[in-house]
């Protein structure tokens, strides 16, 4: 990892809680992670380990209440994300830094053309209106590869397939080409051939832009395919963090270890499947200790009640565990 | 919905949750309290009113005459003020009680049976019965209210029976919906169960099954409808075309006291605050309701969601 | 799209029939249908007079059918009262209640919008708490109580609004301020859900990713989803507003449809209740279909299906 140089995103200790009425869910509890200029970065966990609702804050698109940020830090380009003034930053999002979403029939405002909706960048952002904007919009849906973009662009997101919809979002995403593209689980509500096609267009244009992107994903497989760096979520920590080859050849955290065990092999003898034992926690009253001791095979007595420490096993390769050492050298 | 801002929706629900019963709930919301307490009144003054007022509010008083309000010399039952014939105000406000609650009251509990009793057929039976009292019900709706009632008095005379009846027959549609839309949920449900064992005592089920569910919605509906016929059947009065003389609602005497106006404008004046003190509170009590019986249900089913992480 | 349009139509019209069947039935099967047109202590010669020159002796079909046929050629009764048609003068006096009406709704929709939008988008704040009190206050106030009050105090002690009558723009600021009370009440409310909705949706959220403007998300991306649900509550409204119409009407003395039909219900004038309900009821019909036509211009996914 290059040093001294800054990077883009920096996430410190974030922490995130969610208040209704007399619960209060700790969504997020000290998560951290950076992303280089140009690089692809992971971030990979179960459904409600923060994943998303890290990402969601990135952009400072949470919504306070019921949500509260209550500590951390977000370091955007050197500069404070969460300090800086709402509509400061939201000039800054779309244009350097943007987002793709999960839904994309849900994010798609229903009644408006989806060439309406990609102009809307250039408008909002000063670039152009009008006629100037909406051909600029065209052009953007033929680069995501949408045949006959002309008349595509006057139709309405619900006459699109789903792969069709993930473009559009992708083209909106792009347009003013950002430094950084957040992709929250681009791919997790489409079919499998079309997942590889969103994929190699996402890397086409990270390429071609030269952006940065941070990847949300519970898929193992994409996180091998297409990323660099990835930090493991589980329960709203980052349990490990540290480059693809190393983290998923190596892990050093028990619950890595067990997502890996827990994929289907394709040879080997494996006729036995192995699940994680267990159910993510009650981010509402979290077991004290470290959150995964309920689950794991090498839980000791001072999992139960002692906070993991950040155990460094290698150059720039963190593991939160009482024992990462013990499941770095494969124990 | 409209907020009361005293307690929130939230507090209500844990209040709720903790099991409170409702005479509880209703002190924590000292708005809610103030309402039902008012309406209370009111029915104090509907049982007994006439019976201890009815002297001062008929007889004549020729000394105090037009007294405006806040006068005491003639007595304190003169806060209010007198009319012409030196009848006090507050004494005919108190009797008139009877008539325009009763009448506001009757109204809307036939509504809720007829339109619950409709409802439930049209549910149940569903297809042709079913679809021509649902297109009746339409009818009713997509008209005016008011020019109903009118047309209707006006063909059958404004004797009491009947405007209680044309009154009625304005809210049925909206008791009628919500039972159907019940029944029709509850009929999948329960139907599969019971099919087998029941059979016949399928109804019993329905019966038994649907008034808890509905119960508290045509509750919340009830107090909502109670406002809304008071102000009907006060603007017929109004108008000239409900309540005749010598039957006196609050409605009639602001028609009454409107010829008044530059000279005894209390009069006209506190009989259609009389109305509108009544109204305020059964829409102030019937929030109330809806926060105590509606998010029960939604808060059940709202897990808190951590943002589909 | 056509069909759906279709069906709500013939929905419609089958509302606006049953109501003219149900009122001509009523009027002749309830006792004796001369007491609707004649004053009540008219004698029986007269009455039987009466009945035998427009047929009232003749069965209830046979006189359907030729009031079907009169209707179908607009003529729905002479006024005895003022020895007119009383479809000419029932027309006389809609545009007045158009006037009315219509600027009520303009101005009940505009306050809404902009003070329910504003609420929604600061729930707990100024503008939710004023949102409340309104709609409280709109739900409810006698309208007849509210306007006496306000000719009490405007007219009579402060001497600065004319007490009734049309004209300039004085006499139309108590008529517009009472009559916009309640369906500003109940439609700031809608309005508020509405757009709470709208703000809490995933599109609202991409808007903001976009680097949209506040402004913008809530008053186009937000409100325009938010329509949807505020047209089909501002027509039903419209109708209600007939209600308030013939209070404001009576009161203020404004020569609208409202007025003209409690005159005449007082003086038994039939005819003219007849056609007033006709018209009002076509009224209503067209209303309706104004609606649904809006409605598939709002919604381009109903468009499509």
């Amino acid at each position: 990892m290059p040093d001294g140089a800054t990077p883009l995103l920096e996430v410190a200790d974030l922490r995130i809680e969610f208040r209704s009425g007399r619960e209060t869910v700790y969504a997020v509890n000290g998560a951290g992670f950076s992303v280089e200029p140009g690089e692809t970065a992971a971030i990979l966990g179960e459904s409600g380990s923060g994943k998303s609702v890290t990402a969601s804050a990135v952009m400072r698109l949470l919504q306070c209440p019921p949500a509260a940020i209550t500590g951390g830090a977000i370091r955007f380009k050197g500069d404070d994300v969460l300090a800086m003034p709402l509509g400061q930053w939201r000039r800054r999002c779309g244009r350097e830094i943007a987002m793709v979403f999960q839904d994309a029939l849900a994010s798609l405002n229903p009644v408006f053309t989806v060439g309406w909706q990609i102009a809307e960048l250039f408008r909002a952002h000063g670039e152009q209106s009008g006629k100037a904007a909406e051909g600029r919009a065209v052009e953007l849906l033929a680069r995501v590869g949408i045949p006959d973009p002309v008349n595509r662009a006057r139709d309405y997101p619900h006459q699109f397939s789903g792969g069709m919809r993930q473009r559009v979002m992708i083209a909106m995403a792009i347009a003013l080409g950002p430094d950084l593209l957040i992709a929250d689980e681009p791919t997790t509500a489409l079919d499998v051939t079309v997942q590889a096609q969103i994929m190699d267009l996402l890397q086409d244009l990270q390429r071609e832009i030269g952006m940065a992107m941070v990847l949300i994903t519970h898929d193992l497989g994409v996180v091998a395919d297409v990323a660099d760096h990835v930090a493991v979520m589980y329960a709203g920590r980052v349990v490990e963090r540290g480059t693809v080859r190393d983290v998923l050849g190596r892990p050093a955290h028990p619950y890595t270890r067990a997502l890996l065990d827990s994929v289907p092999q394709l040879q080997g003898n494996s006729s036995v499947l192995r699940p994680i034992v267990g159910s993510p926690p009650d981010m509402a009253a979290m077991p004290a200790g470290c959150a995964f001791h309920p689950r794991c095979r090498f839980a000791t007595g001072e999992c139960r009640s002692v906070p993991p420490p950040q155990v460094a096993v290698a150059p720039g390769r963190i593991a939160e565990c009482h024992h990462a050492e013990r499941v770095f050298h494969g124990g | 919905m409209v907020q009361t801002p005293q307690v929130t929706a939230e507090q209500e629900a844990v209040a709720i949750r903790r099991g409170l019963p409702w005479w509880r709930l209703l002190l924590r919301d000292p708005l809610a309290l103030m309402a039902a307490l008012w309406l209370a009144l009111l029915c104090v003054c509907v049982m007994v009113g006439p019976e201890l007022f009815g002297k001062e509010a008929t007889t004549l008083n020729l000394r105090a005459r037009n007294l405006p309000p806040g006068s005491t010399e003639q007595g304190w039952l003169m806060i209010l003020g007198s009319d012409a014939l030196g009848r006090s105000m507050l004494a005919r406000l108190i009797v008139a009680t009877r008539n325009t609650i009763s009448i506001a009251l009757t109204s809307v509990l036939l509504a809720m049976i007829i339109g619950g009793f409709l409802g439930l057929i049209a549910g149940y039976i569903g297809r042709g019965v079913g679809n021509l009292i649902m297109r009746l019900s339409d009818i009713v709706q997509s008209f005016p209210s008011l020019l109903l009632a009118v047309v209707v008095l006006y063909m059958l005379e404004p004797r009491v029976g009947n405007l209680v009846i044309v009154l009625a027959i304005t809210r049925i549609p909206s008791y009628l919906r919500v039972t159907r839309a019940e029944v029709l949920e509850i009929r999948e449900r329960v139907f599969v169960d019971a099919s087998r064992a029941l059979g016949g005592s399928r109804t019993h089920i329905l019966v038994r099954h649907i008034a808890p569910v509905v119960a508290p919605t045509l509750l919340t509906i009830l107090t909502v409808d109670f406002a809304i016929v008071m102000l009907a059947e006060s603007g017929l009065s109004f108008l000239g075309i409900g309540i005749q003389p010598p039957e006196i609602t609050w409605g009639l005497m602001v028609a009454q006291g409107r010829n008044y106006l530059s000279q005894a404008w209390w009069l006209a004046f506190f009989p259609g605050l009389a109305i509108m003190f009544a109204t305020l509170s059964a829409n102030i009590l019937s929030n109330w309701l809806r926060i105590v019986t509606d998010p029960v249900q939604r808060w059940r089913l709202e897990a808190p969601k951590v943002g589909n992480a | 799209m056509t069909r759906y349009l279709a069906r709500r139509s013939v929905h419609s019209a089958f509302a606006l029939i049953g109501l003219i069947v149900a009122v001509f039935f009523l009027a002749r099967l309830t006792g004796d249908p001369t007491n609707l047109f004649l004053p009540i202590d008219a004698s029986l010669e007269t009455r039987k007079e009466f009945a035998q020159k427009h047929g009232f002796d003749r069965p209830a079909i046979e006189q359907f059918w030729s009031f079907l046929e009169d209707v179908s050629r607009g003529d729905l009764g002479y006024s005895l009262r003022k020895q007119r048609p009383a479809m000419e003068l029932v027309l006389e006096a809609y545009p007045t209640t158009l006037k009315l009406a219509g600027t009520t709704m303009v101005i009940a929709i505009a306050l809404a919008v902009l003070i329910g939008a504003l609420a929604a988008y600061r729930p707990g704040g100024l503008f939710d708490r004023i949102s409340g009190v309104a709609s409280l206050a709109g739900a409810s106030a006698p309208d007849f109580w509210v306007a006496i009050t306000g000719i009490l105090i405007f007219s009579v002690m402060l001497g600065l609004l004319p007490t009734s009558g049309v004209g300039g723009l004085p006499y139309w600021i108590m008529p517009i301020t009472v009559l916009v009370l309640r369906p500003f009440g109940l439609l700031v409310q809608v309005v508020r859900a509405a757009m709470l909705n709208a703000l809490s949706s995933a599109y609202v959220k991409t808007a903001r990713a976009k680097g949209v403007g506040e402004r913008t998300v809530i008053f186009v991306h937000a409100l325009r989803n938010a329509c949807l649900s505020i047209v089909t509550v501002a027509g039903d409204l419209t109708v209600g507003l007939i209600n308030g119409a013939v209070i404001v009407e009576t009161v203020y003395g404004w020569p609208g449809v409202g007025k003209l039909m409690i005159d005449s219900v007082i003086q038994r004038d039939f005819p003219i209740v007849q056609a007033a309900i006709m018209v009002t009821a076509t009224a209503i019909f067209l209303l309706n279909i104004a609606i649904d036509l809006i409605y598939v211009a709002l919604d381009p996914r109903i468009r499509h299906q």
